[in-house]
């Protein structure tokens, strides 16, 4: 399972590079490029050789920026980060229904918010971007801001109802027996 | 006959030329993408993407109203709709039980008293359940994807459609328990 999806991985790099070098290189911002991505066959052979109508397709690369910041610099390991804890998030609701204790409680917590954090921060990027805003970051760095301190108020809180209170996974019991 | 396969498939004189088959090129037959282009052409063609669409005033992508509605954009759009209102849920709860008075205990026992009819409740229930259900359901859909698995186009409205139908059941069996 490991070696087949570290296989799938490697088929992918291209792609990958190919993302990574839209979000990074963008210091040379009008270079218009037709690039390939991966393998770029003829259209006609490919379906030929039975494949799909996509596999190894050229297509048009323009060079853009999706994130207001270029100063972050390692978009490859956030997200797989963001994968992982996603993959995680399956046993962090297993686990603390049958073990519950401050520290699955903790855990389950924790990689909720995380979760939740790249999840409204994503939209945030997408959806409230300088260009709405005649090209002006401040709405959209105020709003991104707005995201963090959301999490973190969330976080602390859950924090804190985990230790003053019943912990949130036996909440979510205790309200399950109603 | 290598001719005849390529006109079969649907693509565009300007898609063609994305290929940049030999054989396409060779066939003799003028294709719009190569004809010549005047130099005002060439600079309105050379414009930055984004000036342009600025200049036509064009909605960009990201877009929530601009698209037909498909089956596949529709689930996309729920799966961040169900992380939003679940995330908004979250802090809600984690906000609402530090500053209101009481303990969870205590709030619990208010609706227990209220005495809300089962039906009620497990439509409250449902409500919870199936934003859950359907977005950690397809949230594995998503990390297929991100393994390379399920990009063809029935497979992509396959397992959407079995996503749709399981978080409807599991959301059921989730409420009813």
């Amino acid at each position: 399972m490991l070696s087949l999806s570290l296989t799938r991985h490697v088929q992918l790099s291209g792609l990958q590079k190919a993302l990574t070098s839209l979000s990074l290189s963008s210091a040379r911002p009008s270079l218009a490029a037709f690039s390939t991505l991966g393998n770029c066959q003829p259209q006609a052979q490919a379906v030929q050789a039975g494949k799909s109508k996509w596999s190894g397709m050229c297509v048009p690369r323009r060079e853009f920026q999706t994130s207001l910041s270029m100063k972050s610099s390692d978009h490859v390991k956030l997200w797989t980060a963001e994968r992982l804890v996603s993959l995680g998030q399956i046993p962090a609701f297993i686990l603390p229904l049958m073990i519950t204790n401050p520290v699955t409680d903790a855990i389950f917590c924790t990689l909720l918010v995380l979760h939740s954090h790249w999840g409204i921060e994503a939209i945030v990027v997408d959806y409230i971007r300088p260009s709405l805003f005649g090209g002006k970051t401040l709405i959209p760095n105020i709003a991104q801001g707005l995201v963090w301190v959301f999490s973190a108020v969330t976080l602390g809180a859950l924090y804190y109802f985990n230790y003053t209170d019943v912990g949130v996974v036996n909440a979510i019991k205790m309200l399950w027996t109603l | 006959m290598a001719f005849s396969q390529i006109r079969r498939l649907p693509l565009s004189c300007s898609q063609t030329a994305f290929w940049a088959n030999q054989r396409v090129l060779s066939t003799g037959r003028p294709c719009s993408a190569l004809k010549s282009i005047t130099a005002n052409e060439h600079a309105i063609q050379k414009e930055e993407f984004f000036a342009k669409n600025e200049r036509l005033q064009r909605p960009t992508s990201p877009h929530l109203t601009i698209y037909k509605f498909q089956m596949t954009s529709m689930l996309s759009i729920t799966h961040r709709a169900t992380g939003l209102v679940q995330s908004g849920l979250l802090g809600g709860f984690a906000v609402g039980t530090m500053i209101l008075p009481g303990t969870f205990p205590q709030f619990l026992d208010t609706l227990t008293q209220a005495h809300f009819g089962p039906a009620l409740i497990f439509a409250a229930k449902f409500a919870l359940a199936w934003p859950f259900a359907y977005h950690l359901l397809n949230g594995v859909r998503h990390l297929s994807w991100d393994m390379g698995y399920g990009f063809q186009m029935p497979d992509l409205y396959k397992t959407g459609y079995a996503v749709l139908a399981l978080s409807v059941v599991v959301g059921g069996a989730l409420a009813a328990m």
